[in-house]
């Protein structure tokens, strides 16, 4: 009967953290979608550039942007 | 195949896409967003451009979409989403930490519910008897 409790009480946890998992779709509310952009490009930058010997390219950021990427950046973990 | 497919339908499902999954649709709604885009711009977009377009021909491809506020969907290479941090923890789910030792459960269940209700009803009644190894496995655990 305990187990049947905690069974229960574990079930929703486990459904909302598979969600993401399982569906492969990860919804952003706080991010625009240029944010977004800028920050699937610096994913693939990373990817591209990493471990490169030589001279890396800029990765340009506009001014405007700036904060919001910041903000973003630091709850992706980037 | 069955991979570019699905990808394309996830892609158009609602709203509009930056979709960097390819084709001259997904292209030019991406320029209508953006406006006038500059060189080093156009250079990122077109290394994300290719780099998926390779992930889609090796058939290596494994999608993730993300969901910008407005509804716009990036579709990118899960390899590539996993750079973040947070997103790797999404996409992994609690799989990542599993307890390896599931015999420690009931006993641990058991002793749990008793000291709550104890709890609950204010009175104090003795401890269950613990054993000492499955106590300490347990704390390791915890």
């Amino acid at each position: 009967m305990f187990l049947t409790c905690i069974a229960r009480l574990r079930l929703p946890v486990l459904a909302a953290e598979y969600s993401e998992s399982l569906q492969n779709t990860i919804k952003f509310p706080e991010i625009s979608p240029q944010v977004l952009e800028k920050v699937v490009q610096y994913f693939y930058y990373k990817m591209r550039y990493t471990n490169h010997p030589g001279h890396l390219p800029e990765f340009k950021i506009e001014p405007e942007l700036a904060l919001e990427l910041l903000m973003a950046a630091n709850y992706l973990d980037t | 195949m069955r991979t570019q497919r699905r990808t394309w339908r996830c892609g158009f499902v609602e709203g509009h896409s930056i979709a960097y999954c390819g084709g001259a649709r997904a292209f030019a709604l991406s320029t209508m967003m953006m406006g006038e885009m500059s060189q080093g711009q156009r250079e990122m977009q077109s290394l994300v451009r290719a780099a998926n377009a390779t992930a889609r021909a090796q058939g290596s491809m494994e999608p993730v979409t993300l969901v910008a506020n407005d509804g716009t969907e990036i579709i990118i290479d899960r390899r590539a989403a996993m750079v973040s941090g947070t997103i790797k923890s999404m996409l992994a789910g609690p799989g990542a930490r599993t307890i390896s030792a599931p015999m420690l459960l009931p006993r641990e269940a058991r002793r749990l519910a008793h000291s709550t209700s104890d709890m609950a009803r204010g009175a104090c009644v003795p401890h269950l008897h613990r054993s000492p190894a499955p106590a300490r496995a347990c704390s390791r655990v915890l």
